[in-house]
């Protein structure tokens, strides 16, 4: 094969590949769910965790608030808004604690009293339990109430009515104004609105969201222009982090590519130059994204906004060659023996250090958190794509190029660098320091909680907090989940549950807990509760017998016999029966289910305010006999979740780094050397962690992720900083003026990051920009002196 | 419709300033109910005691102890050691009963006209009686009239007997002691 056909070749392979990456990022889908940096959990207990997040209804669910105007006019406003988005298609539900929907809850509840009401057994319909509970009744109306229990008597002698009300205590919910749902200091008219999209579906929450706050603007021109809108709520929060993410990714990428745009052409002085170094930056990022979008089926805009930063390492291989070629071609006598010459010498250093980056961004494959495997396989197709198109595709382009020469650079930095070896004693003082801050600090040193992985808008989490409380829904902290093949079981579990926790409430343990059970029973209760319902003639004799010391006879009770033989026949309660009434939100919500996978989960939710840490355990213990029940603390769990996620990382990251040694260890075949290139990654390394325990606050394991980064780029400047022993050159001005150069453009690159509002960013640019630095300094001052004098230098300019 | 003649002792407004005069009041009531769906009545007896601006208590001794508290806007209802609260709003039957029973004793006779027409009749010797007959559908749909029957005594309005007839026929009527706060509950024995 001749040359020239393996040019075309190679340049065609190359051409090929970009635009089949670039077409693969047509077809891909880009998301800014935050909860890809929540584990992708194995166990099923913290699977249903990340579930909660993603899809719950809590991640579905708007809180809506109404203020200014008069009472009245936020009242209509309240009411109107209910109206227009009651029968829109981009709600599953909305409620503003309308009467009518009160109406509507009791209406059902009345209409299944006798399917829904524990009390229903044979024992109840037998002479003695009618007796006893009509008894019972007579007594209530004769109770202040009574005048109220008088409308319900006749078709609810048995009060099963009462009951099921208690138990769906309205108390519980906000206050009043105007009859809607307000503050409690009735300044906020409150509505709920739950959307028809899962909450992945970050656009579909978007649209949702803009119905809410179009639909409210041309209620309040209608109304009162002082009326405005406040709008919190899980999705929101999902939202305002994708546009937040969106913004700052294009914002920081625009800067990034200025940046190193501009350290490039102060260097290069060429433009030519300039955009053939960016051939290999960019053809990593089409192909690393284009991987991601292939591996994922979607791109996270963190991953993009990571690459931005990416981009000021990949960028460094082409740096290596445009400064380093030139070095040995003009040592050289002519331009191609100069490639070749870098191939044979820098080549090899490059790629080594190429396989340290690759070798730490592995770890980032094993970390189980969507989020961060995303930016290990971006991370490490981009730089192998940069790698080779530097490797084999700028040789072939290279030859035609001018290129500007920053030997002068080189030159001018020598000396300094040289004297950089006093400062040896220095920085192993600060290293040591730095071990000693890390001894004193570790304790605190990381973060053991899972907040803070999404941007927060302060003001937001304000008024999210403020309608929540008015709302008076906190989130609950303890659940018992039990699982099912089906919904069926799941319910006949939760029923199996929620019979021991009656105990545990009569014993005192537990403050009480809501059931999804309470309003839809299993199909099993349902018709066990029908067949313990007399037949109608039945019914009439019992009555007879029942009512005889009681001063009502049955012909009056006739709504009774009808209603319980209609209940009797009637088809048994499905979740779709509820569809339309205010209880289908509090059931479906917690009867979460996955017909696909072949499970459904039925969650209760315990009022634990008072429950001590060891009477949980005591619940957890009771409630064993239920074998798929677990009992979730969301606080704890979600913590405990992170602290685990955390050791993995850690010990996949060890492992990286133990990978990195090891392959030092034997390409360089002098442990002694290794040592040589490892000290300054180190101190590097301890430097930051101790700089974040002294001035930036707990690490988080995207601090982790950083500090392998700073291992894997700092890896290539000390490679470089130690050259092998065969090579004469030892630390040309060259080599020097381009490490100089790739480390100006990675600290630029991931020093934009570190003003990211976006944690996950902020955390990555905050660890890598001076990590950066600092290995590169560390480098230099732990180099191995030139094995002699370069005279040939000096003529150079 | 009957209104108050200028020859009468007393009008709406100076009734109205009269039970507002009463102040806290605390009474034994005894009340009987008479149910159609049941073949007898029901008694119970207890305290009705008022607290200015809006706090009414009934307190059920007997049979059954028992405590409805109307306090603003906020409904609670206590028996066998549980507390269930409701608000006005969600219990329109309690909520027209109890808010009327307020308005009553408080005199704001404003608030019970915005839902009555209101009628008063005199009885001999400072004697009256009010009768609220429901304007809207909804409150007329279960509740017929209300009969108050009282005195007047040293410009403080007395409340004797409080009459509810439902629209189904039942009834529910309410005899107050007129004895005050501040006296025995009974008559103390004679020399």
């Amino acid at each position: 094969m001749s040359l020239r056909l393996k040019h075309s070749l190679t340049l065609g392979l190359w051409l090929t590949v970009v635009l089949l990456a670039i077409y693969s990022i047509t077809q891909t889908r880009f998301t800014a769910d935050m909860s890809a940096f929540l584990p992708a959990s194995p166990s099923s207990e913290q699977q249903l965790l990340v579930d909660q997040l993603q899809q719950g209804a809590v991640s579905r669910t708007f809180l809506v608030g109404i203020e200014g105007g008069t009472d009245e006019q936020r009242a209509e406003a309240s009411r109107q808004l209910h109206a227009s988005l009651v029968d829109d298609p981009a709600f599953a539900a909305i409620q503003n604690g309308d009467r009518a929907h009160h109406e509507q809850a009791r209406q059902f509840l009345f209409e299944h009293r006798y399917l829904l009401s524990p009390a229903v057994d044979a024992e109840r319909f037998s002479v003695e339990g009618l007796n006893s509970a009509i008894g019972k009744s007579i007594r209530e109306l004769n109770s202040p109430l009574g005048d109220v229990t008088r409308e319900l008597f006749p078709r609810d002698p048995t009060g099963e009515m009462l009951a099921l009300l208690d138990r769906h205590d309205p108390s519980s919910g906000p206050a009043r104004c105007c009859v809607v749902w307000s503050s409690a200091d009735q300044s906020t008219m409150l509505l709920v609105a739950q959307a028809s999209a899962s909450g992945s579906d970050t656009d579909g929450l978007a649209r949702a969201s803009q119905r809410i706050k179009n639909t409210f603007d041309t209620i309040r021109d209608d109304i009162d222009p002082s009326l405005h809108l406040a709008i919190a709520g899980s999705p929101m929060f999902a939202i305002e982090a994708r546009d937040r993410i969106k913004a700052e990714v294009t914002l920081f990428s625009i800067i990034s590519v200025i940046l190193v745009t501009l350290v490039l052409l102060l260097a290069y002085r060429s433009l030519p130059v300039l955009l053939a170094g960016l051939l290999p930056v960019g053809s990593g990022v089409a192909v690393g994204i284009a991987m991601v979008g292939l591996g994922f089926d979607e791109v996270h805009g963190i991953t993009i906004g990571f690459g931005t930063a990416l981009m000021g390492e990949a960028i460094d291989y082409s740096i290596y060659y445009f400064v380093q070629s030139r070095q040995v071609g003009m040592d050289s006598d002519g331009q191609g023996a100069g490639q070749s010459a870098w191939l044979r010498d820098y080549w090899p250093t490059v790629r080594l250090g190429l396989v340290t980056s690759l070798i730490g961004f592995a770890a980032l494959l094993f970390s189980g958190f969507p989020g961060l495997m995303q930016i290990g396989l971006y991370a490490m197709t981009g730089l192998l794509t940069a790698a080779l198109v530097t490797r084999y595709v700028l040789p072939i382009l290279g030859p035609r190029l001018p290129r500007g020469d920053i030997a002068g650079l080189g030159r001018r930095l020598e000396r300094p660098v040289a004297e950089m070896r006093r400062l040896r004693p220095v920085a192993m003082l600060l290293g040591g320091l730095a071990v000693v801050v890390l001894v004193f600090q570790q304790d605190g040193l990381w973060r053991d909680s899972l907040s803070g992985l999404a941007p927060i808008d302060p003001a937001l989490e304000a008024t999210d907090t403020r309608l929540r409380e008015e709302l008076g829904s906190p989130s609950p902290r303890h659940l018992i989940v039990v699982k099912g093949e089906d919904r069926e079981t799941a319910l006949r579990a939760a029923e199996h549950v929620t019979s021991i926790l009656d105990q545990q409430v009569e014993d005192g343990l537990l403050a009480g807990y809501r059931s999804p059970t309470e309003t839809l029973p299993s199909l099993a209760t349902q018709r066990a509760r029908q067949t313990a319902l007399p037949a109608g003639k039945e019914l009439e004799q019992r009555l007879e017998q029942a009512l005889v010391d009681l001063p009502v006879s049955p012909d009056r009770l006739q709504g009774f016999v009808d209603d319980v033989a209609r209940q009797k026949k009637a088809a048994a309660m499905e979740l779709a029966d509820l569809e339309g009434t205010p209880l289908w939100l509090a059931v479906a919500g917690h009867l979460p289910s996955d017909a696909a996978a072949g499970q459904a989960l039925a969650v209760i939710t315990l009022h634990t305010d008072d429950t001590t840490p060891q009477e949980m355990a005591v619940l957890r213990e009771a409630i064993t006999p239920v074998e798929s029940a677990v009992l979730i603390d969301l606080l704890t769990e979600s913590n405990r979740l992170y602290a685990r996620y955390l050791n993995t990382t850690l010990v996949v990251s060890l492992a990286g780094a133990a990978a990195i040694v090891l392959l030092l260890l034997i390409v360089q075949a002098s442990p002694r050397r290794t040592l040589r290139t490892l000290l300054p990654i180190t101190l590097a390394v301890l430097l930051v962690v101790a700089g974040h325990a002294l001035f930036g606050g707990q690490l988080t394991l995207l601090h982790l992720v950083g500090l392998l980064l700073v291992a894997a780029i700092g890896s290539n400047y000390a490679l470089f900083f130690q050259p092998p022993p065969g090579q004469s050159n030892g630390l040309d001005a060259r080599t020097l003026a381009s490490l100089t150069l790739a480390t100006t453009t990675t600290v630029c690159a991931f020093g934009v990051l570190a003003f990211s509002s976006v944690p996950v960013l902020q955390a990555i640019g905050a660890t890598v920009a001076p990590g950066a630095l600092a290995a590169w300094l560390l480098a230099a001052i732990f180099a191995t002196p030139a094995a002699r004098p370069l005279p040939d230098m000096t003529g150079q300019t | 419709m009957i209104l108050p003649l200028p020859t009468y002792a007393i009008d709406i407004e100076e009734l109205a300033a009269a039970l507002a005069e009463r102040g806290a009041d605390s009474t034994a009531y005894e009340q009987t109910r008479y149910l159609g769906i049941l073949d007898e009545p029901l008694e119970s007896s207890g305290r009705l005691s008022f607290e200015p601006p809006d706090r009414l208590v009934q307190e059920q001794r007997e049979p059954e102890a028992r405590i409805l508290t109307l306090d603003g806007e906020q409904l609670t209802f206590e028996a066998d050691g549980r507390r269930r609260v409701v608000q006005l709003e969600d219990s329109p039957e309690g909520a027209a009963l109890a808010d009327s029973l307020r308005g009553i004793l408080n005199g704001r006779i404003d608030v019970l006209s915005e839902d009555y027409e209101l009628v008063l009749n005199e009885r001999p010797d400072d004697g009256w009686r009010l009768h609220l007959l429901p304007l809207r559908g909804e409150l007329a749909d279960r509740i017929r009239r209300i009969e108050v029957i009282g005195q007047i005594d040293a410009g403080l309005a007395i409340v004797e007997r409080l009459t509810l007839e439902f629209a189904n026929g039942d009834r529910s009527v309410m005899r107050l002691d007129q004895h005050r706060e501040d006296e025995p509950d009974h008559e103390p024995a004679s020399p």
